[in-house]
Parts: structure tokens; C-alpha cells; sequence
């Protein structure tokens, strides 16, 4: 049934961005009504499936894993339905929610399974929410990096479009520097939380894991982004932008990556036979 | 109540009008507004206006205006009166820059308030003109947030200046040099001038007739220099407009606007071009071509969000007049209550003295008598003054019509 339904949610995140970017090539209000319809329409059915899913938990500490998953995009659908109210939003709208729609149906093969998560702190989850929030700010500094770029492309080659309109590049630069510090932030207190906790009950060398490496490895990219941009001028604008977008994808693979290739102490989590030492 | 508003603007009066009209002179603004129940005069580098509720004429305002400025009598031409709805009308597409020289841009909003704030702060504000002011905030910021109007431009210096504001971001923030001061050159200034650069270089190969220009322009309150080679512009500016007839900037000048002193924006307004051909990361060069593409691309989006911006303009004047004539509906009907009441009491006292011998009880009914006259008297003319009301035209003349005939 869940997976039907996220199916259901990312056919109308898809409605939602056919009929955003025909309002923003003709400027009709109908058709940014209709794709405020189906943006709610979509937010609603991913929140009825979280609420659910919640409802489902056998306890505080255990969780569905797919909930887990879905989490992100609940937080992504919730802030582009925020944005998709704020006129100067919506181009990024536009190049979000297909991407929203494609990381829901890609939770049909990747998370599909609807193993549960045994956690056995409230703090763990909060670790878990920071992380995610990270990772939605990351994603939307790859958005905006992707507008920076193609509206840059179109002033050099002198067709600058309407779509992009309502955005100056320093103001999509300033945007861009400022999610990924915020990002880094939620990113930073995570792994602070993460590691308390790992070294309270995890034995041995448990740091050397794929899973972690890899969120430090992320954390290192946007931190030396964030130094960079500090340090170098030259590496604003559109180096900043193709950082941000090359930065998110790779993190993006190299965790699919992860996730099917090690098995790692998170995935150990994923298990409810799995009990952790307490 | 009268309301009218007078000025002029960068439409109907030329830059040297607008120096000579502006009221920046000690003393000159007051005098002006002397008289006046409510005012308040916005003055900007394009337009300079008073807006005001008062029983005085506005030509005998402009007639002391032409005479203070040293403007020929002749030049009452460029000034554009309105009156009630219509000065209110002009006051809301003022403020939602429906009116500015580049559609849509963001700085008028905020001189409008600071006028108003001033003239707050003056007490020259009163019930009247608060509301008028309030809802044209409104207006414009609901134009803003509901239509695209100010992203569409189709004249040349227009696009560019909005161009310039994609990609060098506000252009508060950054200079913009201007090389060439013959009449297209001139336009441009004035057009980026409007948008509050951080400072206008101004170069032309005759030098006096761009420091004449530059007094000009400071007069209107832009931070502007006259520099001496196109070397210095293209250096210390970060825009850069070109309108001469020659190849001006070459490409050994390019070549020397190196990337460590950020991306530029390079508008050549000349044909023939007057840019040598170059391409690099951090110059943005854009042609005539260029730019008419893209005012052509504009065009019908522009006129379909200058139509929806026009139908809310007209949608929150009538509701803000609407509720004015309601007040002033509502005010008649108090003033000839009033004067009836007042009528009742002066004939009754004469009777008294004429029947003395009347009894308390009589005087009694005699009262609510004339009181029941005065009242049924009335009832049909202000039913037909509520009917007429109702309809959208000509409610001013009926109104007017009806304090005619009662004199009230």
C-alpha cells in the first residue's frame, strides 16, 4: 500500500512541475494555482503516509525504516510548499520537485523494505532529524547551484529567459552560501550526537564504517566549500554552484553505493531481529 | 474634501524642467505648501509632486510653483494635474512604479514612504491623506508580490538596466559608467541614474558638456563624477554603458579587465557597435541586437502583466473612493439632519413667542410633529440619493447635486 502511494505522490510532484513551468513561460494564474493544488495534493498524501507509519511503530524506539526515508522527502515536499507560495521561489520549485518525485519512486527500490529501525534513544532520533534536515539543505543548494548555472549559461549566451527572471546571480550565490552553512550546521550537530552515541554503544574501531566515513567525507566537501568561498573569491558564483550540484550528486551515489555495497553498523540498525548492546 | 495632486515627471518634462521645478530650495517647499489643510510632496530624480487635500485651487499652487522656479509661464504644459479619483488613481500607479521611467523598479516605493513619512512628521498628514497613502503601500505591494510587471521592459535603457540587475544583483551596490553624452548616452544615465547606482562615472570627449550633465544629475540627487578616459570607467565601474559612434572601448582595453576585478556588465548601446569583440568568463557584453531580441520577447508578457497590475490599480481605488464616499455620504446626511434640527428649533422658538398660551402637552405635539415633517420630507430625496450612490458613475455629481440644493 505505501509503496502505491508514494507512487501516487510523485505522479503529482511531476503534475505539480509540468504545470509550474508552463506558468512560468506563459504567467497564467490558473496554471500556478492548478500546481499549488497538486503540490498540497502530494504533501498531503506523503504526510498521511508518515502519520501512518508512525501510528504503525510498535514503540518510541522502533521505527519503520521506510519512514525514515520518506522523512526527507516529507521535509523537501513541506519546504517547496512553502516556497511554491513566495513568487521569486518558484523557479527552484520547478527544478525541485521533479527530483523530489524521482528520490520518492526511488524509495520503491532502495527503501522499500519495511524493516524497522531499533533505537534506543529519543536523542538518536534527534540525530537522525538533523542529518536529514542536512541533507534537504544540501539538496536545495544543489537546486540552487543548477539555477545559478543555467541562468548564467543563458546571460553568456545572451538568451536570458523569463524563467529566471526574478533572480540576480549574486542573490542566487549569497542563497547558495548561505544553505550550505546552514547545512553544515544541522551536519555538524548530528555527528556531534552520532558520535556520543556510537562511542556509548558501539565497541572497537566502530568510526572506521562506511557509513560514517562517508557523512564525514560529506561533511569535509562542504566544510572545504564553505572555506573556500571564505578564502577565495574567485570561488564564487559559478564554481560555487558546480560544486554544490557535483558535491550533492556524488554524495548521493556514493551513499547508494554504501548502502548496497558494506554492510555497515547503521544498516546492522535496520534490522528489528538485530538487538543493540546496551 | 478636495484632493488633487500637481507635479511633474520624466514623461512630460525634460531633465533641465525637472532641476528647475525640484523643491530642494531652502524655504521654497513651505511656502508652497502654505495653505494647505494636508500634503505631501514627493520628490525624486524623475518626478517631483505634491499631493494635497485642500479648499485652495491647484492652479494658484502651479502659478506659485512656475513663479518660485523661474519656469516660464509656458511651461504649465508639463505639469499634470489631478483631481479626486483621479489624483488618487495616479498616486497608487506612482507608488506601485507603474509610472517610473524603468517599469517596475523597487526604489520609488521607498521615496514614496519617505515622503510621506516626512510629511508625517511635519503634520502635514492628516485624516485624509493617511488612509490615501496607506492603501497605496498596499497596492503596490500587492502588484508586486501578484504580477511580473517590473521583469518585462521593451525600451532599450530599460532592459538594460534590468539586465544589469540579474547579473551584478542591486545596483545600490555597484557603479555604473556611462561613456558617451549624446542623446541616447544621456537617456541611459538618466535610466540607470533612477535606480539609485552607488556612483554614475560620466565620460564624453567634450568634457564640458559632461560636467554640465553631471551638475544635473547631482541636482537630482545622483551620486555622479565626470572622469577622463575610458580606461578609468572601465576600471572603477562595474556596469559599464557605451554610446558612441566609434569603436571606443578596444580589445586590448578588455583585455586589461582582468578577472580578479569581478564580472562587469558591458552595454553597448551604438550602432555601429562600439565595443570590439571579446569573450571571457567575467565580461558580460551585450549588443543593440541583443537587447531588442529581448524587448521583443517582452512585449506581450509585459502588456498582459501591465493589464493585470492596471485591473488592480482600478480594483483598490474604487474600493478606497468607495469607502471616502461613504464617509462623505454619511457626513451630508449628518449636516442636513443638522440643519433641519436647527430650522425646527428656530421656528418653534418664533411660534412660542406668537402663542403664548399654548400647553406644555400642545408644544409637545407641535414638536413631534414638525419633527415627523422634517423627517418624511427628507426620506425620498435621500432614498434617491442611496439609489443613486449605488451606481458606479457620476456618484460625485449627485452628491454634489444634492449639497447644492440643500445648501449644506
Amino acid at each position: 500500500m505505501e509503496l502505491a502511494l508514494l507512487s501516487v505522490v510523485a505522479f503529482f510532484y511531476l503534475l505539480a512541475t509540468i504545470w509550474l513551468v508552463n506558468y512560468l513561460k506563459n504567467l497564467q494564474q490558473a496554471q500556478l494555482k492548478a500546481s499549488r493544488i497538486f503540490l498540497g495534493t502530494a504533501l498531503f498524501l506523503q504526510w498521511s503516509l508518515f502519520i501512518y507509519e508512525l501510528g504503525e511503530m510498535s514503540s518510541l524506539e522502533k521505527i519503520g525504516a521506510l519512514t525514515t526515508v520518506v522523512a526527507f522527502g516529507v521535509l523537501a515536499g513541506l519546504s517547496v510548499f512553502i516556497l511554491i507560495m513566495k513568487k521569486k521561489a518558484l523557479p527552484v520549485v520547478a527544478l525541485a520537485t521533479p527530483l523530489i518525485a524521482l528520490a520518492q519512486v526511488g524509495v520503491l527500490f532502495v527503501g522499500g523494505e519495511t524493516r524497522s529501525l531499533s533505537l534506543p534513544s529519543v536523542w538518536l532520533w534527534t540525530h537522525i532529524a538533523l542529518m536529514v534536515i542536512g541533507e534537504v539543505l544540501f539538496f536545495f543548494s544543489a537546486v540552487t547551484g543548477l539555477v545559478y548555472w543555467i541562468s548564467n549559461r543563458q546571460l553568456k549566451k545572451k538568451r536570458p529567459s523569463s524563467f529566471f527572471a526574478n533572480y540576480s546571480l549574486p542573490g542566487l550565490d549569497a542563497l547558495l552560501g548561505r544553505l550550505i552553512l546552514l547545512g553544515v550546521i544541522s551536519l555538524s550537530l548530528g555527528i556531534a550526537l552520532g558520535t556520543f552515541f556510537a562511542g556509548k554503544f558501539w565497541e572497537g574501531q566502530w568510526w572506521f564504517d562506511g557509513k560514517i566515513l562517508l557523512t564525514l567525507f560529506t561533511w569535509l566537501v562542504y566544510l572545504g566549500m564553505i572555506a573556500l568561498r571564505r578564502l577565495d573569491r574567485s570561488f564564487h558564483g559559478e564554481r560555487s554552484a558546480m560544486a554544490a550540484i557535483i558535491g550533492f550528486v556524488a554524495v548521493v551515489f556514493l551513499s547508494i553505493g554504501v548502502d548496497a555495497l558494506f554492510n555497515t553498523k547503521h544498516s546492522e540498525l535496520r534490522t528489528s531481529q538485530v538487538e543493540d548492546k546496551q | 474634501m478636495n484632493f488633487w495632486s500637481i507635479g511633474l515627471d520624466h514623461k512630460t518634462a525634460s531633465l533641465d524642467d525637472r532641476v528647475k521645478a525640484s523643491l530642494n530650495q531652502a524655504g521654497f517647499l513651505d511656502e508652497l505648501l502654505n495653505g494647505l489643510d494636508e500634503s505631501v510632496c514627493i520628490s525624486t530624480c524623475n518626478r517631483v509632486e505634491i499631493y494635497a487635500i485642500s479648499e485652495e485651487s491647484p492652479d494658484s499652487v502651479l502659478i506659485k510653483w512656475l513663479e518660485k522656479s523661474g519656469l516660464p509661464i509656458e511651461k504649465k504644459e508639463v505639469f499634470r494635474l489631478y483631481l479626486g479619483r483621479e489624483a488618487l488613481n495616479h498616486l497608487f500607479r506612482v507608488t506601485a512604479s507603474l509610472e517610473s521611467m524603468v517599469l517596475g523598479e523597487s526604489q520609488i516605493s521607498g521615496q514614496v514612504k519617505k515622503a510621506y513619512q516626512e510629511a508625517v512628521d511635519g503634520q502635514r498628514v492628516g485624516k485624509n491623506l493617511h488612509p490615501f497613502f496607506q492603501a497605496a503601500f498596499k497596492t503596490a505591494k500587492k502588484i508586486r508580490s501578484e504580477t511580473e510587471v517590473g521583469q518585462f521592459s521593451v525600451s532599450m535603457p530599460s532592459v538594460g538596466v534590468k539586465l544589469a540587475e540579474r547579473i551584478m544583483g542591486n545596483l545600490n551596490h555597484h557603479k555604473v559608467g556611462v561613456i558617451g553624452l549624446g542623446e541616447i548616452g544621456r537617456v541611459a544615465a538618466e535610466h540607470f541614474g533612477s535606480v539609485g547606482p552607488k556612483k554614475l562615472f560620466l565620460f564624453n570627449r567634450n568634457r564640458k558638456l559632461a560636467e554640465e550633465f553631471d551638475e544635473k544629475m547631482k541636482a537630482e540627487g545622483i551620486a555622479s563624477e565626470v572622469l577622463d578616459s575610458v580606461s578609468a570607467i572601465l576600471e572603477k565601474s562595474d556596469v559599464i554603458v557605451s554610446a558612441v559612434n566609434v569603436e571606443i572601448i578596444e580589445r586590448s582595453h578588455l583585455e586589461s579587465l582582468k578577472e580578479e576585478m569581478g564580472s562587469k556588465f558591458i552595454l553597448d548601446l551604438s550602432v555601429p557597435r562600439s565595443v570590439a569583440p571579446y569573450e571571457a568568463d567575467h565580461l558580460y557584453i551585450y549588443e543593440v541586437d541583443d537587447l531588442k531580441k529581448i524587448a521583443e520577447e517582452n512585449t506581450q508578457l509585459r502588456q498582459q502583466e501591465l493589464e493585470r497590475a492596471d485591473q488592480i490599480v482600478f480594483e483598490e481605488v474604487n474600493k478606497s473612493w468607495r469607502q471616502i464616499e461613504a464617509i462623505s455620504v454619511a457626513e451630508t446626511f449628518e449636516s442636513l439632519k443638522a440643519k433641519v434640527e436647527d430650522l425646527q428649533s428656530k421656528e418653534l422658538k418664533l411660534l412660542r413667542q406668537r402663542l403664548p398660551d399654548l400647553s406644555q402637552k400642545d408644544w409637545q405635539e407641535i414638536e413631534k410633529m414638525t419633527s415627523r415633517l422634517g423627517s418624511k420630507i427628507l426620506q425620498d430625496p435621500i432614498v434617491e440619493l442611496k439609489s443613486r450612490m449605488e451606481q458606479a458613475e457620476e456618484r460625485e455629481t449627485w452628491l454634489q447635486f444634492f449639497r447644492n440644493i440643500f445648501r449644506i
